[in-house]
């Protein structure tokens, strides 16, 4: 579903719902945000102080190699810094645990992240989120393909059905739930997914993939080859088709998905510099009752690092993105994003670490409207303007704090300040406390702004004073590897919203609706995951999601639907067992337990894919894999009247490498 | 309402306690601040790296393409910042004068003497020590189990304080000599799997 369609939808329930306000002891947290900026300042101050006594480093070459050996050191955290020790919840899903998760899609792929909600709607559509808020619009998530921001400014959501590459050249993707908008910027509210692909040195030769199965077919090629002494290149095909759904009911739906795309992507590099330019053309289809949804873009990234003499870091990427979605009887959207960024990493004095930046984005959206829904004015260009600076410092021998803030200017309301302060206690090797604070928006999107329904009985006249939506997070977690075969990380948070996005009705109950941001709360949760291996060959790993919703509307406000804002479930648990028999053989199997939604109402629900793979000859993998085999059909998400169930399924592929 | 705000509070405690307790530890630790404080992994790591310099022997023809500099490079993302030429400023080895150069990719760094592979470099660790079998570098890097791997030195921590783990057939089916200075203070280490345990 559209995010208009989604919005119409969401706001024809409006007065079906009644909920009690939520007052926010706003006292109580400003003296926690006090307290803690009180403790900040202290550092800084105390920092400068002592970090120019550090001993020169060419007394240390005076020394004989038995007092070398004899010298202590600090544990200055490494870089570059491993995500192990980054102050943030962030989970990271390998290249080994997509192949042997026998997922096909980038939106399915997501569910071996623990700390995301994912959930399915129909053939091609999909509600992910993080730290709650799911809808099929979701919009608190920010979504980078190789550092190309791949959310629309349409709705700040992600159309999950063009987000795709040729699935083994993924080389990993990382899930930070909890704010990013220092570094990664607006939307990045409550979560940020990192997908990065492999360099092309690392995909040489050909790969070939085939599958079929009963809900759907794909197949894939690739070719990856030296261009001279220092470059190579690989270029890429795939194509796939997802047939059609069925209701609850037994009735069928036409949303089968059928999608081709094409790739390449180059690496040069000589001495300190590194060269990548990539990109991306696809087209495809979603059936609709009447002509089916077109679906098409291209994009073209460059991007270019140069390690410099002190050892500071300058990276500069540029890219061009088109998307095209032609939904026929409801709308069109032709949008064109250039982009720059640059950013410079270097160490200033023994204790810092210092990363800044900017970048420029320029947003050409062209809307197609229709009698029923508009974007008005249909043509928009939407600029964003930002600068960051980020401090890392080592206030001790263990103790690292990592200070700055994102100033972006959007063509809706201007600049807007987003800093965070992270702190990171390594209280040994293998285990990590950390803590951090941070102010995060969610600029204003068309769909806020230029919003329009025409329907006499429910019309929306846009939101000509929507604001951004406001979050300050607390975070605390711990991550420890308390045995050697065993991890273990425990997240909690505390989420403060302010202006969340409503729906009002004029002065005096009068139509039209105008969008504005009536609506407040908070939300605190814990995300807790692990793995164990038990034996050489068997691993197992598990994870843990609570979450508390309590939102409300602010005085004066008329709006009742908080559904409208999103739908989880308070409890999430998931499990997962890999193990590697005789002669090649592999069995993999995930179970998930994922908690009822509320409104609208969607069932607990139990279910397991498993894989068996078997590497039968060298360079060839036969996989047979089952989904959803522990009932008939269930749905995950949206209303019964418009929700497809997801049905029992299996698929066989086959992948050959040389 | 009312258990609202208690489980407000009693969340913000569990949020505010630790951070209070790290502070209260922090600002007790600013007195020990006014000592010089210990030098960094990084800067003994790089001393270190000034004594291989010193106590490994290159073959002569290793030096033809360099013009008789001795090559550190850092392979990678550098985590030595700046301390790394501070360490070598105006150094000699033997006569030769001691360069530090970083790279990007592995067969630009095949010149060095000395290669720092970048814990960056990890995940592609097995293909870039393949491509520097041919050359007379020694491989340094405090990767885990970096020797065991294949790679010649691996820096570990241990008490505080730093060591060195050597491959000494690794350093050996380079061409490399590595003096007893060095081997005596080394623990050694092996990649061939152990036979006949």
């Amino acid at each position: 579903m559209t995010a208009c369609a989604q919005l119409l939808a969401a706001s024809i329930k409006t007065f079906s719902r009644a909920a009690s306000a939520v007052v926010v002891p706003i006292g109580c947290l400003v003296r926690v945000v006090s307290v803690w900026l009180l403790a900040l300042a202290t550092t800084i101050v105390c920092t400068s102080g002592f970090s120019h006594a550090a001993t020169a480093p060419s007394e240390l070459t005076e020394l004989s190699l038995e007092e070398l050996m004899n010298v202590e050191v600090t544990s200055v955290s490494k870089k570059p810094e491993r995500l192990s020790d980054a102050a943030a919840a962030v989970y990271v899903i390998t290249r080994e645990d997509i192949r042997r998760s026998g997922y096909t899609s980038i939106p399915e792929i997501l569910r071996l992240a623990p700390n995301l909600q994912v959930a399915r709607v129909s053939a091609s559509t999909y509600a992910i989120s993080a730290r709650g808020f799911n809808s099929t619009s979701a919009n608190k998530l920010l979504v980078l393909i190789d550092g190309r921001t791949v959310y629309t400014p349409l709705f700040s959501g992600v159309f999950w059905d063009v987000q795709d590459t040729l699935i083994e050249d993924i080389e990993r993707i990382e899930i930070i739930s909890g704010p990013g908008g220092t570094l990664w910027g607006s939307n990045a509210v409550n979560g940020v997914i990192n997908i990065i692909t492999r360099q092309s040195q690392d995909t040489k030769g050909a790969l070939v993939n085939l599958g079929e199965g009963t809900e759907e077919r794909g197949a894939g090629v690739r070719y990856g080859a030296k261009l001279g002494e220092d470059a190579t290149l690989r270029i890429y095909g795939k194509g796939f088709y997802r047939d059609n759904t069925v209701r609850g009911d037994g009735t069928g739906v036409q949303d089968a998905w059928k999608k081709g795309q094409v790739g390449f992507r180059t690496d040069w590099g000589r001495g300190s510099d590194a060269f990548t330019l990539q990109g991306d053309g696809y087209t495809g289809t979603i059936a609709q009752v009447g002509d089916n949804v077109s679906i098409s873009g291209a994009n073209l990234l460059a991007r270019w690092n140069r390690a410099l003499q002190d050892g500071s870091a300058l990276k500069v990427q540029a890219y061009f993105d088109r998307t095209r979605r032609i939904v026929p009887g409801t709308f069109g959207e032709l949008l064109d994003t250039y982009d720059i960024d640059a950013q410079h990493r270097f160490q200033w004095g023994t204790r810092n670490e210092i990363v800044w930046g900017g970048g420029y984005r320029l947003m050409h959206d062209a809307v197609t409207n229709s009698a029923v829904l508009a974007f008005l004015p249909n043509v928009k260009s939407l600029q964003l303007i930002n600068v960051f600076l980020q401090d890392s410092i080592a206030l001790r021998e263990r103790l690292q704090l990592t200070v700055g803030t994102k100033l972006e200017s959007n063509s809706y309301t201007g600049w807007e300040v987003q800093p965070s302060a992270r702190l990171a206690w390594k209280v040994r090797d293998d285990t990590l406390l950390w803590s951090a604070v941070s102010r995060v928006v969610r600029t204003p999107s068309r769909v806020d702004r230029d919003f329009f329904v025409f329907v006499p009985t429910f019309q929306i006249a846009g939101g000509p004073d929507f604001k951004s939506e406001k979050l300050i997070a607390f975070e605390i977690g711990y991550r420890a590897q308390p045995v050697p075969h065993a991890s273990l990380s425990i997240s909690t948070f505390y989420n403060v919203y302010d202006d969340l996005r409503s729906i009002e009705l004029g002065p005096g109950g009068a139509m039209p609706f105008t969008l504005t941001n009536q609506m407040e709360g908070h939300t605190y949760g814990v995300e807790t995951w692990g793995s164990y291996r038990v034996l050489d060959w068997w691993r197992l790993s598990a994870g843990y999601n609570y979450l508390k919703e309590n939102l409300g509307f602010k005085a004066g406000s008329r709006d009742t639907n908080i559904a409208a804002l999103g739908n989880d479930p308070a409890h999430q648990f998931s499990a997962r067992s890999a193990m590697n028999l005789a002669n090649n053989l592999e069995w993999d199997a995930g179970l998930r337990v994922i908690g009822a939604l509320g409104s609208p109402d969607v069932p607990k629900y139990v279910t397991l894919d498993t894989r068996l793979g078997w590497a039968f000859m060298k360079g060839v993998e036969l996989s047979l894999i089952g989904y959803n085999l522990l009932d008939h059909d269930h749905p995950e998400f949206g209303a019964a009247a418009t929700r497809s169930e997801l049905a029992r399924a299996f698929y066989a592929r086959i992948v050959w490498s040389y | 309402m009312e258990l609202l705000t208690t489980v407000l509070r009693r969340y913000l405690c569990v949020c505010l306690c630790p951070l209070l307790a790290l502070w209260v530890v922090f600002s007790g630790g600013l007195v020990a601040g006014a000592e010089s404080p210990a030098p960094t992994m990084h800067q003994v790591e790089a001393a270190f790296l000034f004594n291989f310099a010193k106590f490994v022997t290159w073959p002569d023809d290793a030096f033809e393409r360099s013009g008789s500099a001795l090559i550190i490079g850092v392979l990678g993302e550098d985590p030595f910042g700046a301390v790394l030429e501070e360490t070598v400023r105006g150094k000699t080895v033997m006569g030769k004068k001691l360069a530090v150069k970083r790279f990007a990719r592995v067969q630009d760094a095949v010149n060095s003497h000395i290669l720092f592979l970048s814990s960056s470099e990890e995940s592609q660790l097995l293909p870039l020590l393949k491509v520097l079998e041919k050359a007379t570098v020694l491989t340094v890097s405090d990767m885990e189990q970096f020797a065991e791997r294949g790679g010649m030195v691996a820096f570990t921590v241990e008490d505080q304080k730093v060591r060195f783990n050597v491959n000494v057939e690794a350093v050996e089916r380079a061409g490399l000599k590595m003096g007893s200075q060095l081997l005596k203070l080394a623990r050694i280490v092996s990649d061939k799997p152990r036979t006949g345990k």
